[in-house]
C-alpha cells in the first residue's frame, strides 16, 4: 500500500492554517462584537445611570474563547484537499486519492491515483491553499474598539434632577369666609382695649386677610401669620408672665405649709394643733399686704382671662385648619374659572327659563284666542274667528321663530286642525244651502282659508283647491271632466280607482270651474293621484289602447328576428372542439385560418421558434380525413 | 486486454491520440474540440452529433478520422426520400451460375466502423428510427436475420442547425443515443487562410493509418477503467438532477424554460466522456473538471426545451451554464 504520508502532512499543514484562519476570523468578528456590547452598555451608563462604572477587563476573553471555538471546530479533511486541489490544479488528484485510501475494493486505477497523488504531493504547497488573510472584521473591530474606548473617556452626566416647578398654594376663602375673619378682627376691636400696639397688630391682621383674599399666600405662610397674629392679638399677651408665676408660687407654698400643717395635726387627731395651723395660715394671709393682695388678684383674673382667650383661639385655630384642609382642587384658578363658568350657566338657564314662562303664558293667550276662533266659528261668526285666527297665526309664527317646543308645536297644530275641520263642516253646511255661501274673494271667510293654510306652511294661491274641500268624493268618469259632480261613469270601473288603487280615492274638485284639478287626501300616497303619469306616458304621450278602439293612437307590432347564414366562426370552432372534428364548415374555417397564418408567416419577421410551433399547431387541430368524419 | 500497468496504458493511450491528432490535422485545421470529441466518443464507444453549418468540413474530419484509424467508414446523404431499406439494406433475389436465384441480404452503408450519416435529420423519422438498433445494440435486423456489426463502431451524424425547412427534427429517443453533440464552429481568422492553403492547391495531404481496430478496443477498455471518485460521481449527479425542471432545487430558469431533463443516459455519458477526458490528459481518475468539461456536449441534445424555452430562443448551452454556476463543486 502506497505510504499517503506527504499528502497527509501536506493536509495536515494546510488544515492547521485553515485553523488558525478560522480562528482568528472568529476572535476578530468576537472582540467586534464585544467592543460594540461594552460601547453601548458604557454608553447607557454614563448617560442613563451617572455611573462612570466599566465593565471588568477580564469579559474581553470572550473573544479568545471565541478563537478557541473555532479552533477547535472540525473541519473536513476532503474540503482541505479540495482547497488544495483547487489552489494547484490539480484536477481532484488529492482529494480522489484520500477517498481511494479508505476503500478496501481498489482498482489498478485507484492505486495509481493515489500512487500520482503522492508522487506530486511535493509540489503542493500549504501556504498556497490556505494563504493568511487579515480579517474580515478588522476594519469593525477597530471601529468599534475606538469607539469603546472613547465611551470609557466620557464622563459620566451630572445628576440634574429636574425638581418640580414650585407653585404657590395659594389659599383659598371664600367670601363668607373671609367676612367671618372680618367680623372677628371687628369683635376683637370691639372687646380689647385699643392700644397702639393692639392697632397695629389689627391692621396688620386685616393686611394679611387682604393678602390670603388676593390669593397672595400659600397655605402655609397664611396658617402661620394667623396663628402669630392671632396670639399676638390677645389681651395681656405682652404682660409679663413670670411675675404672676412667682406670685402664685409664693401663696402655693403657703398653702403647701398650711396643708402640711393641717394634714399633721388631722393625722394626729389633735384639734388644737389643727386650730393653730389654721390661725397661722389666716395670719400668714393677713400678714400680706394690701398691695400684695391686690397683685395676687390681678394675677388670677389675667390667668382666667388667658385661658379664656386660649381656649377662643384654640376653636379659632381649629375652625381656620378646618377651613384650610380643603381639598386643593377645589381652591385652583380652574376651580375658580368653572365656578365663574357655572355661574354664568346657572344665570342663563335663569333667563332661559324666565323666557320659557313668558312663553308658557304666551301660549296660554294664544290657546285662548283659538278657544274663542272656535266658539266663533261655532257661532257663525266668520269674523270673530277670522281675528281670532289671524291674532292666531300671528302668535304662531313668531311662537315658531321663538322655536317653541315641539309638544306645543304639535298641540298648535292639532288646534288648527280641528279648526280646519270646523270651516270645512261650515262650509258644507254652506254648500247645503246652495253656492250662495261661497266665500267670495277678499270675504272674510276666503281670508279665514287662507290664513289657515299660511298658518299649516302652505302657498293659499297654489294650494287654495286642496284646502277648500266641500265635497269629497271619488272621482268616477274620464278624468279632467267638467265636475257635473255626477257619480258613476264606467260600470266596469269602481269608484274612485281609476289610476288609482282601490280604497284609495282620488277626490275632484267640485264647483264649475273649466278643469277641476285633482287633490290629494291626507294619506294618500305618491303616486295615487289621478294625475300620475303613468308609465305608456312617460315617453310617449300617445295612448296605447286596444286594436278596437278607434282612439287608439298606436297599434302593437312584431318585429321579426333578422335571418342569419348560419353558426359563427367561433360557433364552429368551439362545436368542433367539443364533438370533435365533426363538420365540414370546420374544414372550411380552418383553411382560412391556416392560410392567414401562413400569409402571416410569410410577411411578417417571426422567429423561427415561433414559426415551427405555429406550423406545428396547426398540424395539431388539422381536420381529420374525410373517412374519419362522422 | 491490457496487461501492461496503468502508468504505461495511459501513457500509451495518450501518446497514441497525439499520433491521431497529428494525422488529422495533416488535413484538417483547427476544430480541435471536435476531433477530441470524436475521438471521446470512439473510445467510449458511443456516436456523435455534429451540428455545423454546411462547408465546415464536418465530412472531412469524420472521413479523415477513419483513415487515420484505419476503420471502415460509409457515409449516407440522408434525403427525405431515403427509406430504410437504403441504409440498412435489403433482400434481393440473386441468380446463381446454375441458374438457381434465392434471396440475398445486400448490406446497407451501416456496415462499417464509421458511419458518416449527413444531414440526418432531412430524412423521414421512419428512415431515422431504422438507425436506433444500429446505434444502441450495433446489429441489423432485416427479417427474421439479425446482423452484428464490426466493433468499433460509432455514428457520426451531423445537421445543419439553419435550414428547418423540409426537415424533421430527430426524435428524443434517437438524441439520447448520441453520447455527444458537437458543435462544429466556424474557424478563425488564421485557421481560414490555413484551410485556404491547403484545399486551394493540388497538393492533396494524405493521412496514414496511426492506429488499427484492435487498438482502438484496447484503448476503449483503458479508457473505461479510470477510476472515478465518489465526489465526482456525486457531482455528475447532481449536475443531471439540476436539469430536470421539476425538482424543487431546480434552477428558476430551468423550471421556465425546460420540458425535460436529461435521462440517466447523460449521466453515463458525462461521466464517459469525462474519463476519455482524463486519460487524454495522463489522469488515471476524472476529476470535477472533467465533469464540467464535457457536460455541454454531454447533456445538451438531451434536454428538452419547453414551448417558452423555443420560442424565446433559449439554448440549451445556456441553460447549462447557469446550471454549471450554481451547482457546487463541493459535497453536500
Amino acid at each position: 500500500m502506497t505510504d499517503l504520508g506527504p499528502l497527509q502532512q501536506v493536509v495536515a499543514r494546510t488544515l492547521g492554517r485553515v485553523r488558525l484562519q478560522r480562528a482568528l476570523e472568529s476572535a476578530t468578528a468576537a472582540l467586534a462584537l464585544w467592543f460594540a456590547i461594552g460601547c453601548g452598555v458604557r454608553l447607557v451608563q454614563r448617560l442613563l445611570f451617572f455611573r462612570n462604572q466599566n465593565e471588568p477587563l477580564w469579559l474581553i476573553s470572550f473573544a479568545f474563547v471565541a478563537a478557541l471555538f473555532a479552533w477547535l471546530w472540525p473541519v473536513r479533511r476532503d474540503q482541505i484537499a479540495a482547497r488544495l486541489d483547487h489552489a494547484h490544479a490539480f484536477h481532484d488528484r488529492v482529494r480522489t486519492a484520500l477517498e481511494f485510501s479508505q476503500r478496501q475494493d481498489r482498482s489498478r486505477f485507484m492505486d495509481a491515483a493515489i500512487d500520482d497523488a503522492v508522487a506530486r504531493a511535493s509540489t503542493l504547497s500549504p501556504q498556497r491553499a490556505a494563504p493568511f488573510r487579515a480579517p474580515r472584521a478588522r476594519y469593525l473591530t477597530l471601529i468599534f474598539g475606538l469607539l469603546w474606548v472613547g465611551a470609557g473617556v466620557l464622563p459620566a452626566r451630572a445628576v440634574k434632577a429636574t425638581l418640580p416647578v414650585p407653585v404657590a398654594r395659594t389659599v383659598a376663602l371664600s367670601e363668607d369666609e373671609l367676612s367671618g375673619f372680618h367680623e372677628e378682627l371687628a369683635q376683637l376691636e370691639s372687646a380689647a382695649p385699643i392700644t397702639p400696639e393692639a392697632e397695629q397688630q389689627r391692621a396688620a391682621y386685616r393686611a394679611l386677610l387682604d393678602r390670603i383674599a388676593s390669593g397672595e399666600l400659600d397655605r402655609a405662610a397664611a396658617i402661620e401669620a394667623l396663628l402669630s397674629l392671632e396670639k399676638r392679638l390677645l389681651p395681656d399677651a405682652a404682660h409679663d408672665l413670670s411675675a404672676d408665676q412667682t406670685t402664685l408660687a409664693e401663696l402655693a407654698k403657703d398653702l403647701a405649709k398650711a396643708d402640711e400643717a393641717l394634714s399633721a395635726t388631722l393625722s394626729q387627731q389633735d384639734p388644737i394643733a389643727a386650730a393653730e395651723a389654721l390661725a397661722a395660715l389666716a395670719k400668714s394671709l393677713a400678714a400680706k399686704t394690701e398691695s400684695e393682695r391686690a397683685r395676687l388678684k390681678e394675677a388670677l383674673a389675667r390667668i382666667k382671662r388667658r385661658a379664656d382667650a386660649s381656649e377662643a383661639s384654640l376653636k379659632r385655630e381649629a375652625e381656620l385648619k378646618r377651613l384650610l384642609k380643603r381639598p386643593d382642587s377645589a381652591k385652583t384658578p380652574d376651580e375658580k374659572r368653572l365656578l365663574q363658568r357655572n355661574k354664568r350657566e346657572l344665570e342663563r338657564l335663569r333667563r332661559e327659563n324666565q323666557q320659557q314662562r313668558e312663553r308658557s303664558r304666551e301660549l296660554a293667550r294664544l290657546e285662548r284666542d283659538l278657544a274663542q276662533a272656535a266658539q266663533d266659528l261655532a257661532a257663525n261668526e266668520l269674523d270673530q274667528a277670522e281675528n281670532a285666527l289671524e291674532r292666531g297665526a300671528e302668535e304662531l309664527k313668531r311662537f315658531g321663530q321663538e322655536q317653541g317646543t315641539r309638544e306645543q308645536r304639535e298641540a298648535l297644530a292639532k288646534q288648527l286642525a280641528q279648526l280646519r275641520e270646523l270651516l270645512q263642516r261650515q262650509r258644507e253646511q254652506d254648500r247645503g244651502k246652495g253656492n250662495a255661501n261661497k266665500p267670495a274673494p277678499g270675504s272674510q271667510q276666503e281670508r279665514a282659508q287662507r290664513f289657515v293654510m299660511r298658518a299649516a306652511g302652505q302657498d293659499p294661491d297654489a294650494e287654495q283647491a286642496k284646502l277648500l274641500v266641500p265635497k269629497a268624493r271619488p272621482k268616477a268618469g274620464k278624468p279632467g271632466g267638467e265636475g257635473d259632480e255626477k257619480e258613476g261613469g264606467d260600470p266596469d270601473q269602481k269608484p274612485g280607482t281609476e289610476n288609482n288603487e282601490k280604497g284609495k280615492p282620488a277626490l275632484q274638485l267640485g264647483g264649475d270651474g273649466p278643469s277641476a284639478a285633482q287633490i290629494e287626501l291626507p294619506g294618500m300616497t305618491q303616486g295615487q293621484t289621478g294625475s300620475e303619469p303613468r308609465a305608456s306616458d312617460e315617453h310617449d304621450k300617445r295612448k296605447l289602447r286596444s286594436a278596437t278602439d278607434i282612439d287608439s293612437e298606436l297599434r302593437d307590432s312584431q318585429v321579426a328576428g333578422k335571418a342569419s347564414k348560419g353558426p359563427a366562426r367561433s360557433e364552429i370552432i368551439l362545436d368542433a372542439a367539443d364533438r370533435g372534428f365533426a363538420t365540414a364548415s370546420y374544414r372550411k374555417v380552418y383553411s382560412d385560418y391556416r392560410t392567414h397564418a401562413e400569409e402571416v408567416l410569410d410577411k411578417e419577421d417571426i422567429p423561427s421558434g415561433y414559426r415551427f410551433y405555429v406550423r406545428r399547431y396547426f398540424q395539431l387541430i388539422r381536420p381529420r380525413e374525410e373517412r374519419n368524419v362522422p | 486486454m491490457s496487461k501492461t500497468s496503468p502508468e504505461a496504458s495511459v501513457e500509451a493511450l495518450v501518446r497514441d491520440v497525439a499520433r491521431v491528432r497529428e494525422a488529422v490535422a495533416q488535413r484538417i485545421v483547427g476544430q480541435r474540440d471536435v476531433l477530441d470529441g470524436t475521438l471521446m466518443c470512439l473510445l467510449c464507444g458511443g456516436h456523435a452529433l455534429l451540428e455545423g453549418v454546411p462547408g465546415l468540413g464536418k465530412t472531412l474530419l469524420v472521413r479523415t478520422l477513419s483513415q487515420a484509424l484505419s476503420l471502415v467508414f460509409s457515409r449516407i446523404q440522408f434525403t427525405p426520400d431515403l427509406m430504410p431499406s437504403d441504409i440498412v439494406g435489403t433482400t434481393v433475389i440473386t441468380e446463381g451460375r446454375e441458374g438457381q436465384r434465392s434471396f440475398t441480404f445486400q448490406r446497407g452503408p451501416v456496415f462499417a466502423n464509421i458511419l458518416l450519416a449527413d444531414e440526418v435529420n432531412r430524412a423521414t423519422p421512419r428512415t431515422q428510427s431504422a438507425l436506433l438498433e444500429v446505434m444502441q445494440e450495433h446489429t441489423v435486423t432485416v427479417g427474421t436475420q439479425t446482423y452484428k456489426l464490426d466493433e468499433p463502431y460509432c455514428v457520426l451524424a451531423t445537421q445543419n442547425p439553419l435550414e428547418q425547412e423540409g426537415t424533421y427534427p430527430l426524435p428524443e429517443a434517437q438524441l439520447d443515443r448520441f453520447l455527444l453533440k458537437l458543435q462544429v464552429e466556424f474557424p478563425s481568422h488564421d485557421e481560414l487562410h490555413a484551410i485556404l492553403d491547403r484545399t486551394t492547391g493540388n497538393q492533396d495531404a494524405a493521412v496514414a493509418p496511426v492506429l488499427d481496430q484492435a487498438r482502438l478496443l484496447e484503448l476503449r477498455h483503458v479508457v473505461r477503467e479510470v477510476a472515478v471518485a465518489r465526489h465526482v460521481q456525486d457531482y455528475a449527479v447532481r449536475l443531471l438532477e439540476a436539469t430536470h425542471p421539476e425538482r424543487a432545487q431546480s434552477l428558476p430558469r430551468v423550471s421556465r424554460f425546460v420540458r425535460f431533463g436529461a435521462s440517466p443516459r447523460g449521466a453515463q455519458a458525462l461521466l464517459l466522456a469525462a474519463k476519455a477526458r482524463a486519460v487524454f490528459e495522463g489522469r488515471f481518475s476524472i476529476s470535477t473538471d472533467d465533469v464540467r468539461a464535457v457536460a455541454k456536449p454531454a447533456l445538451r441534445h438531451r434536454i428538452i426545451m419547453s414551448f417558452e424555452g423555443e420560442a424565446e430562443g433559449v439554448r440549451a448551452d445556456a441553460l447549462l451554464d447557469d446550471i454549471l454556476a450554481a451547482v457546487p463543486i463541493g459535497t453536500r
